[in-house]
């Protein structure tokens, strides 16, 4: 195994959680984005069926996580590498539903930069965790994201 | 989506979750960030997502779809398969970009079963309808025990 370069980046920022701003879940905006993706499972597009569940009313799909990921902002570690940027993979975890008019706060942490080279050459990765929350501060989902320069 | 409920005694594994086939257009992408909460009607700025010359420019073939509705597409699989199944966790690697327009097949199969805390763990997968995988993923599930 080589030595990998030296990534020239905003170390400041490697550690440090960041908080997003909140976000208040809009039902149409839930809706919106079930249709996006075909949803048909009532329990994200029709309160009723949502209620018979046991549910307080109908919730986002889990993957609506990511719309507050990438809404609510996150520093830029200013990465110095390469001309394009790929989402290489991600990890959510959910624990709690989200609900319409719910207030969505996050923090958002830098994991670590790292290169790796290859035989197409080095890239270099960036690993992102998020922390989500309701407005009664219970932790509902977390996310692990990573993303690639090359 | 399918009715009936799921019971952890009727899954073992080896069994494979309905597939979903589609192809993801142009329009289907745009509506998916337009529902993200700060979402405005301005027109996006070019991206490999939106606009096929500038995918070009990228490198890519033509506009693809973005990772994260990659990761829709597989939660809408686990979550469509039937009610009392609780979605937990999904880890994936997006191992190729996944053209617009072109049909892909998403689905799952269970690797794993835990019958004292109602959970299974999944492998899961986004492909195209013949060649290598584009996304490649692990999950976990809870569904309702009759003992319950």
């Amino acid at each position: 195994m080589g030595i990998e370069p030296t990534i020239d980046y905003d170390r400041s920022v490697l550690g440090i959680e960041v908080p997003g701003e909140p976000i208040t879940i809009d039902r149409e905006k839930v809706l919106a984005y079930a249709g996006a993706i075909g949803e048909t499972n009532p329990l994200f597009i029709d309160d009723e069926a949502a209620m018979q569940a046991g549910y307080k009313s109908l919730m986002a799909p889990p993957s609506y996580i990511n719309a507050l990921i990438l809404s609510s902002g996150r520093p830029d570690p200013k990465v110095n590498f390469g001309t394009l940027s790929f989402h290489s993979g991600q990890a959510i975890e959910t624990y709690l539903p989200i609900y319409p008019e719910d207030v969505i706060s996050t923090t958002s942490s830098l994991e670590e930069v790292y290169a790796k080279t290859g035989r197409s050459g080095t890239m270099v990765f960036i690993v992102w965790k998020t922390q989500l929350f309701n407005q009664d501060g219970n932790l509902i989902a977390t996310a692990r994201e990573s993303f690639v320069r090359r | 989506m399918t009715s009936n409920t799921l019971y952890i005694e009727d899954v073992d594994i080896g069994d494979e979750v309905p597939e979903l086939v589609t192809s993801v257009s142009m329009d289907q992408v745009t509506a998916f960030f337009a529902s993200y909460p700060r979402s405005n009607n301005s027109p996006a700025t070019p991206s490999r997502f939106n606009s096929d010359e500038q995918a070009k420019q990228e490198g890519l073939d033509g506009p693809i779809i973005p990772g994260v509705m990659s990761m829709a597409l597989v939660t809408k699989v686990l979550t469509d398969w039937g009610t009392g199944a609780k979605f937990k966790l999904l880890d994936a690697i997006f191992r190729q970009v996944i053209p617009q327009g072109e049909p892909i097949r998403a689905y799952a199969v269970i690797t794993d079963k835990d019958e004292d805390n109602n959970t299974i763990e999944l492998d899961v997968y986004i492909e195209p309808l013949e060649g290598q995988p584009y996304v490649r993923g692990r999950a976990s599930m809870e569904l309702t025990s009759r003992g319950n």
